[in-house]
């Protein structure tokens, strides 16, 4: 259900942050909106980068399996990241991130929950992955936290860019080439 | 260096072994000694006749008729693709270290040093991997600890209580004696640097040393950290200079002070040199893509100007005149030797850090692992001493313990946990390792640190030299 967005330029996006946050706020009856904080990490042939983002995510709870926080279940989550917001350590691979992603064109990363499964304190959250206007199923297990807050989301995958369209960025005449598999990690709060 | 490609043995012997099982089971005599043979034999040769370019089983030389040989007494055999060789990959990526996608395939540290050769850049790998000179100071940190042999007793007169891995220095408890040593430059290999590497050592309770050439400032380390760390000073003739970076550390809340004096005397670093060779820095990738921009000043050398300030040359008195530039603890980091372990402590030093520099300063060089007992000795208990250079394994921890050491050392190989995976990396690396360290102590029967003594250890005659060496890798 939950969106999320993946900057290109230096690697893979969490998309897996954004199914979970949908996901927990489904307990709450109506729509809510968090927010959840992703981290991109990859590789290059220079040295391993990571940049990061926050994003939303909006989760309906519902008449659904039980998860970890939402006792009937979630309905619906969505994550979604604004290509634009991914922020790098210096300004020139944000640069070739944007590039990479083309905000202009693509300016969102979403991540839509389609079905869940929960084990213990996960769940594997099954969806769609949107990058680049490329949708591709994805599974992710993601960690719900029930707290005095909100329910605490967290998980990782990893994806491989070029498989949605996004060409990983050569910088130089190709003195350096950023890796097309990147680690999607996220952390984020759903409010009740 | 070494360079001895031990991959090939293997092989070598195990295509003689199979030619002798394929000449076995084409002989006509196999009918009639087949049910004597060892199991493993039987084994062999059940594999051989398998492949035999003639089809089918062996015949029986009597008769002629298909001979079915009796099932293997292991069942894992029609399991098994080929029972005689061990599986090929396994072994060569056990040897050799393995280049890894993801920090939860890593068996060992080797894998994060295959990984980050794979992913970094060849000159930030140079400079990471080089040894001065012929690398002998390197390969004699390794051989040191390999020549060490554990001592292990077996059960304990009581219930072994809970593991405690904690040491304590200058008042700090810290969860294990493994502690991040300063390198330089660590958003060479990761972007996110020191600060990764802090987020990694603070989760698991790890001392953490910055480096004088780090990429990122004190401030920014010390609040990925959530509390000031220890600070490894380089000195310059200049002492005002000097004064200035104390001030800096100490004023941001620096509790120690490492100073390193085993580069006073400049190091061989050929690697480096015949890495930069051509244009070196000046190359459009240094000069486009990170910090060697005309001006750059790594953050802990920027900021520094001021008056000069009086140039004293580097004796033992220098200790002194840097232990009272504030309050802050000092450590003199490089020190092989009783006589300048006394001398140290004589002029103010509170701990007292065995290394050198993991192969990087002084080539010829014995290893810290055999230089630690006399230090000790010369220390008497009087400070706390340390120990890096070479330290791969939790079994290294164990023995620096053991003979005497309070707290141990990493670099290079957290590094490469950095430049595989940033500060999950580093993470796992550290993880790897303590569990090691863990698993040391439980075969030893000892529960807490203070209980691993030089009873546990005893000296063997030749090191063994497991891993393969070819290029520098596996030291």
């Amino acid at each position: 259900m939950s969106l999320v967005n993946i900057s290109s330029g230096a690697g893979t996006a969490r998309l897996g942050t954004a199914l979970m946050a949908g996901l927990l706020l489904l307990s709450a009856s109506a729509a809510a909106q968090s927010t959840v904080d992703f981290t991109v990490s990859g590789t290059s042939t220079v040295r391993g980068w990571t940049c990061a983002v926050t994003g939303t995510a909006e989760v309906t709870a519902g008449s659904a399996a039980p998860a970890p926080g939402f006792a009937s279940g979630v309905q619906a989550a969505t994550l979604t990241v604004q290509v634009r917001d991914f922020e790098c350590p210096n300004a020139e691979m944000t640069e070739h991130l944007m590039e990479a992603l083309k905000p202009d064109e693509f300016a969102e990363i979403t991540f839509r929950l389609d079905s869940y499964e929960p084990a213990g304190p996960r769940v594997r959250a099954s969806g769609t992955l949107t990058i680049h206007d490329v949708t591709q199923a994805i599974t992710i297990p993601v960690t719900l936290t029930p707290g005095g807050q909100g329910v605490a989301i967290e998980g990782e995958t990893s994806i491989d860019m070029t498989t949605y369209g996004v060409e990983p960025p050569v910088v130089m005449l190709g003195l350096m080439k950023v890796g097309p598999q990147v680690r999607i990690e996220f952390e984020g709060l759903i409010a009740p | 260096m070494t360079a001895r490609k031990s991959g090939t043995e293997l092989p070598t012997s195990g295509a003689s072994r199979r030619q002798f099982f394929k000449f076995l089971a084409a002989s006509p005599l196999l009918g009639l000694a087949y049910q004597g043979l060892p199991a493993s034999w039987q084994e062999a040769l059940a594999h051989e006749s398998r492949h035999r370019t003639v089809p089918g089983a062996p015949r029986c030389p009597g008769c002629g008729a298909e001979m079915a040989l009796p099932s293997p007494t292991s069942s894992r055999l029609s399991a098994v693709q080929d029972p005689v060789l061990p599986p090929q990959n396994a072994q060569a990526d056990q040897l050799n270290g393995q280049v890894i996608t993801s920090v939860d395939d890593a068996i060992n540290i080797w894998d994060f040093e295959r990984t980050a050769h794979a992913n970094n850049l060849p000159q930030h790998w140079d400079y990471l991997h080089m040894g001065v000179e012929d690398y002998e100071t390197r390969r004699a940190n390794r051989e040191g600890f390999q020549r060490l042999w554990l001592r292990p007793r077996r059960l304990g007169s009581e219930p072994a209580g809970p593991l405690d891995t904690s040491v304590e220095l200058f008042g700090r408890k810290w969860d294990s004696p493994l502690f991040l040593c300063p390198v330089a430059s660590l958003q060479a290999y990761h972007t996110e640097g020191e600060v990764g590497a802090a987020r990694a050592a603070r989760a698991r309770g790890i001392l953490q040393l910055q480096s004088h050439q780090s990429s990122q400032s004190y401030d920014e380390i010390s609040e990925a950290r959530g509390e000031p760390h220890w600070f490894q000073m380089y000195t310059v003739e200049d002492w005002n200079v000097n004064k200035r970076v104390i001030d800096r550390v100490a004023n941001a809340g620096c509790p120690v002070l490492v100073w390193t004096i085993d580069l006073l005397g400049g190091s061989n670093r050929e690697l480096q040199r015949r890495s930069l060779a051509g244009e070196g820095l000046e190359s459009a990738l240094c000069q486009q893509c990170h910090n060697h921009r005309p001006g750059y000043q790594r953050p802990m050398r920027a900021g520094l100007e001021g008056p000069e300030g009086p140039r004293p040359p580097y004796t033992w008195d220098y200790v002194k005149r840097i232990k009272d530039a504030s309050d802050m603890k000092l450590v003199l980091k490089g020190i092989t030797t009783a006589e300048d372990a006394e001398l140290g402590i004589e002029h103010g030093a509170d701990g007292i850090f065995v290394s050198n520099h993991g192969g990087r300063a002084v080539n010829s060089m014995w290893s810290t692992i055999d230089a630690l007992p006399e230090v000790v000795a010369a220390v008497r208990g009087r400070v706390p001493v340390m120990l890096d250079s070479g330290v791969r394994r939790g079994n290294d921890i164990f023995k620096a313990l053991a003979l005497g050491a309070d707290a141990v050392g990493i670099g290079r190989p957290y590094v490469w946990g950095l430049g595989g995976f940033g500060a999950d990396g580093v993470g796992k690396v550290i993880e790897l390792i303590l569990a090691e360290f863990r698993m040391a102590m439980q075969q030893t029967v000892t529960t807490t640190t203070g209980e691993i003594t030089s009873r546990f250890v005893m000296e063997g005659r030749n090191p063994i030299m497991m891993r393969n060496n070819e290029f520098g890798f596996g030291l």
